[in-house]
């Protein structure tokens, strides 16, 4: 019988058992996304304490919110708005604490995630979780490719995964192209 | 083989071209075609260039263990909601603001709107010659599109009978040709059950 982890679930397959009661689905939901919501917070120009606190504020609105995500296609960039809502929120307290106490950085107010950030640190995310997914070989050839810098000569990295050389290439663009799949891009052959 | 301009490039030879190892009468098939501003090409060539960018991109940083078992730890064995049942607060009643506009109205509508948690709850009310119509909507905290209203409201008339509403799309909600009275308005949406002090309607 094939065994199915949950992190080998895409998100729509993972928020339905989540929805279903699986606390296994959930962590693993934050698992593959806490990662993104910390960055956002952390960029929203909160304390050390105050970012715990959105981060957690994040997860309990998703949590409550979570059977009524339209699309589960979008559950990161849908999170991602979560976390950016709910720093906002702590930080707007920051401009009041400041005028009343004048104890706070002077930058708080600034700080802010623009939505192409936002949009690129919810895809690079969304694409790391793909890459999780499509397959350990394919996993292991775009890890060497791309994410080792600097990058391999082919020769090396033919014989450290016991490929020919001539294989890396066409391998290279079939799992880009699982990869593209995965993510729900457009079909190019 | 000969290699048609017109043909697109195959998938691994935009992968190539991204990558700069393109060489050959593949490279000069290629850019010829993508000369000719083939959309599918560049929609593609978007896509790698998204794809391997994000694969290059250093990967964040995780949050402390103990933060991550917090999150974990919210949910339940089985997806209970947690319902509250909160009293609207008043903040705004245009009979006893009259001079100030809440959104566009009307000239004889009256508009009240209450918040409760991070919802709004927004009623119009329109007096018609002997009855009157009651509207309103729910707006919710994250007004980001992805997020559904879903939720329903029942008007109930003080001392008579209720009736309800399911909230559509939007979150709005409408009761016709009501009777003059004092009227209470519960329901429940976005996980927050709620129920507004009594109103008059006449």
């Amino acid at each position: 019988m094939k065994t199915v982890t949950r992190g080998g679930l895409d998100d729509a397959a993972l928020l339905a058992r989540c929805l279903a009661g699986d606390g296994a689905a959930w962590r693993t939901l934050i698992d593959r996304y806490g990662a993104l919501v910390w960055a956002i917070v952390h960029r929203m120009g909160l304390s050390s304490a105050d970012a715990e606190d959105a981060f957690q504020a994040t997860w309990t609105v998703a949590l409550e919110e979570l059977s009524r995500l339209r699309d589960p296609e979008r559950l990161a960039a849908w999170l991602g708005r979560i976390a950016r809502h709910r720093a906002l929120r702590i930080r707007r307290g920051y401009g009041i604490a400041r005028r009343a106490h004048e104890r706070v950085a002077e930058d708080a107010e600034e700080a802010w995630v623009p939505d192409d950030e936002l949009a690129r640190l919810e895809t690079n995310e969304r694409v790391r979780a793909a890459l999780a997914r499509i397959g350990d070989r394919c996993e292991e050839l775009l890890r060497v490719l791309y994410f080792e810098s600097p990058r391999p000569a082919y020769g090396v990295i033919a014989e450290r995964l016991d490929m020919r050389i001539g294989s890396i290439g066409p391998t290279r663009a079939r799992c880009l192209g699982k990869l593209r799949d995965q993510i729900g891009g457009n079909t190019h052959e | 083989m000969s290699e048609h301009v017109t043909e697109h490039p195959r998938f691994r030879w935009l992968i190539d071209h991204v990558d700069g190892v393109l060489d050959g009468p593949r490279l000069g098939a290629t850019e010829s075609h993508l000369s000719a501003s083939c959309a599918t090409c560049e929609s593609t060539l978007v896509e790698i260039r998204e794809l391997t960018g994000a694969l290059a991109a250093p990967a964040l940083a995780s949050p402390p263990a103990a933060v991550m078992r917090r999150a974990a730890g919210l949910f339940p064995s089985r997806v209970v909601r947690r319902v509250r049942e909160l009293v609207a607060a008043l903040v705004f009643d245009q009979r006893m603001q009259p001079a100030m506009a809440l959104r566009a109205t009307t000239g004889s509508a009256r508009r009240i709107l209450w918040t409760v948690g991070d919802l709004e709850v927004v009623v119009t009310m329109v007096r018609r010659s002997a009855a009157n119509d009651l509207s309103g909507e729910i707006l919710p905290a994250l007004d980001d599109g992805d997020t559904a209203v879903v939720g329903e409201v029942t008007l109930g008339l003080v001392g008579g009978a209720s009736q309800s509403a399911a909230l559509d799309d939007e979150g709005a909600f409408r009761f016709d040709s009501l009777a003059s009275g004092t009227y209470v308005l519960w329901g429940g949406s976005q996980g927050v059950r709620f129920r507004t002090p009594p109103f008059v309607v006449d």
